[in-house]
Parts: C-alpha cells; sequence; structure tokens
C-alpha cells in the first residue's frame, strides 16, 4: 500500500507545474511525464483535485466565507515587514554614527573604529531602499545618457 | 485589468504588485483569495481526518500569506490564470506541514482506493466495505478487505496513467464525470468509457480472487 507520508518525495512536481497541467498549458511530453507521476502518487492526486476545485469554486464564487480577522492579520504582513526593515536599517545607521564617533572620543583605535563606521555605513548604503531606488534610478540615467551619445556619434 | 471590471487589477497585475512588494496590490490579493484559501485548508485537514480546530485554519492560513509574501513564493507560479487553484495546493500541503511540524502528526499512514478517510469525504465516494458484500464479520471481513485492497492496488497499478487518474478521481475522490473530464481536458464520453471499462475491469479481477 502506498505510504502518503512518504509519497512526497524528490520527484513530485511542485504545485507551479500542477496548475500548468491542470491548465493544459504544458508541453506533450511534460504533461504525460506529470501524468504518468500522478497516476502514481496520492498526494499528486489529492493536489489536482484540491486544485481543480479550488479553481473552479473560486470562478463560481461558491466559496464559504474566510473571517475579518484573519484576513487583516493576512495584510499586516507586508506592514510587519516592511516595519522590520527600518528598524534593521535605523540600526546600521545607528551603529555607523556609534563607531564614527568612538573614532574620535577614543583616539587610540582611531583608524579601527574609522573602518568598522565605513563598513558599518556601507551595510546602512546597501540596506537602504531609497538610497537602492537613487542608485538603480542614476544609472538607468547614466545609461540612457550613454545610449544618446552613441546615437548622436551614429547619426554622426 | 479584469475584462469584467475595469476598475479591478488582473490576477496578473497582483501578483506583479506583490512580487515587487506593492502593499496596496496586496492587501487586494489577500481580500481576493483569503477565501479559497481558508476553503482548500479546511478541506484538506477534513479529508486527511486531523483533529483540528479553527484556530489551526487561522494560523495555517497566516503561514500560507508569509509564505507568499515573505518567502516570494509568488515568483514560482507560472500560469496566473490558474492561481485559485495553485493556492489551493499550496494551502492543503501547508495544512499537512503544519500538523507534521506543530502536532507532530503524518498524513494517514496508507491510502489506497475506498479507505475509510475518504469514506465521508464528498458524499460520494463509495467504500470498500459498500462494494463487497461481505458476509464475514470481525476479523474475517478485515482479511477480506486487506485482500481485496490488494488485487484492487494491483489492478488499478495495471491501468494506463490517464485511465488510473479518471478512476480514482471518480472512485477515490467522488468527482463526477464532467468535472474529471474538465479536469483532465478530455470529452465528456471518453471520460465515461474510460472509467465503465475500468470498473468493468476492477470487478472482473475482485471476482476472479472470489471476493465478490
Amino acid at each position: 500500500m502506498t505510504k502518503l507520508h512518504e509519497a512526497k518525495a524528490v520527484g513530485c512536481p511542485d504545485e507551479a507545474a500542477l496548475a500548468a497541467f491542470l491548465g493544459g498549458k504544458l508541453k506533450e511530453a511534460a504533461s504525460r511525464s506529470i501524468e504518468e507521476h500522478v497516476a502514481g502518487c496520492p498526494l499528486c492526486l489529492e493536489n489536482v483535485r484540491a486544485g481543480y476545485l479550488g479553481e473552479r469554486l473560486y470562478n463560481e464564487k461558491d466559496l464559504p466565507g474566510s473571517n475579518t480577522e484573519i484576513i487583516r492579520k493576512a495584510k499586516g504582513i507586508a506592514k510587519m515587514d516592511s516595519r522590520k526593515k527600518r528598524i534593521q536599517t535605523g540600526l546600521w545607521l545607528a551603529a555607523t554614527i556609534a563607531a564614527f564617533t568612538l573614532s574620535f572620543t577614543v583616539p587610540k583605535y582611531f583608524a579601527q573604529f574609522l573602518v568598522a563606521a565605513l563598513i558599518l555605513g556601507f551595510k546602512w548604503v546597501s540596506e537602504s531602499e531609497n538610497v537602492r531606488t537613487l542608485i538603480v534610478a542614476m544609472d538607468a540615467k547614466r545609461r540612457h545618457e550613454n545610449k544618446e551619445e552613441e546615437i548622436l556619434k551614429w547619426r554622426r | 485589468m479584469d475584462p469584467s471590471d475595469p476598475v479591478k487589477p488582473s490576477a496578473g497585475e497582483l501578483i506583479q504588485g506583490c512580487i515587487k512588494k506593492d502593499k496596496r496590490s496586496w492587501d487586494i490579493f489577500v481580500e481576493r483569495y483569503s477565501k479559497v484559501i481558508y476553503w482548500a485548508i479546511r478541506d484538506r485537514l477534513k479529508r486527511f481526518g486531523y483533529d483540528f480546530e479553527d484556530e489551526d485554519i487561522n494560523d495555517i492560513h497566516q503561514d500560507v500569506f508569509i509564505a507568499l509574501w515573505a518567502g516570494n513564493k509568488l515568483a514560482q507560479l507560472k500560469d496566473s490564470d490558474k492561481v485559485a487553484g495553485w493556492l489551493a495546493m499550496i494551502a492543503g500541503n501547508a495544512a499537512i506541514d503544519y500538523f507534521r511540524r506543530m502536532k507532530r502528526q503524518s498524513p494517514p499512514n496508507s491510502i489506497s482506493i475506498y479507505e475509510e478517510i475518504y469514506k465521508n469525504g464528498d458524499g460520494e465516494a463509495r467504500t470498500l466495505e459498500e462494494v463487497l458484500p461481505s458476509k464475514a464479520a470481525g476479523p474475517d471481513k478485515e482479511a477480506q478487505l486487506s485482500d481485496a485492497r490488494e488485487v484492487l492496488k494491483s489492478a488499478i497499478g495495471s491501468l494506463k496513467p490517464k485511465e488510473r487518474i479518471a478512476v480514482e478521481l471518480n472512485l477515490l475522490h467522488g468527482m463526477k464525470h464532467s468535472e474529471i473530464a474538465d479536469a483532465l481536458k478530455l470529452p465528456v464520453n471518453t471520460v465515461s468509457t474510460t472509467i465503465a471499462r475500468a470498473k468493468k475491469y476492477l470487478k472482473e479481477k475482485l471476482e476472479g480472487s472470489r471476493l465478490l
């Protein structure tokens, strides 16, 4: 008898592949290979059933209600994530300032603290979303200017 | 945009927004797909016979959304037209993982056609006990059931993959012929013929083993 807890093995297609199989979006060879696997794998067959019924019930708007509290909690994940990131970025900045200040207050270790401030500062810059966006925007602008120069050169 | 409602973003636009960590897209995504995730978790737990409470469903629901946002799982989706079905599979598997991780409970030890976890599944699946007109009782009946399962397992194993999927979805999961045809992209007549032929073959095998 097939052991279900052993059934989800390395060879199981992932949910995305099974969804593509259900959508008829796979090439014939890939579809046949998944079909052969699903036929012998109870857990994947269970997923095929869940995928089919889930899609159908969703499209027919025939699903029982969720509840507002868990929806609110799930929405909060994005806010928590960005708050966590802000705290983390703030910590890198605080550590940079602390190391920079210490390099002057403890002259004996001036060079060491300065190097630490540089490393921490670099970490702060690389983690900061706004700075990263600015770098990407500047890079795009530079590429655009280079392209314009190339076009002008080519026209001449 | 969703062609039926120009104000609503389409599934593809929402998914791209969530991948880019756009919070507005995320809020709409959660509102739109929470129900299907909730349904899939409950469905899987019920079908696998887990002893669960509403709190468990709420925790798994949160786990799924964390995996989608923080784990960037949405980037794996290849076909945004099938996002609801894909989410139902993700949620069902998350339910199994949750019980394995938090309650140290594995999925049912064994699963085969007519297993009792499917007895009350959709109300249409038939158990082996219903199929076998056994006059035996107690341990004899159990032994007979076990023999019949072995016969069925080997008979089903000899079917072609598509036939096997169709038969199992019908007998094991109680799905209708039209639903199976829709899921496997086959004509309904083909599915009906395949299932009828396979059922006849299974019956012959059981009769051959003198279990029926």
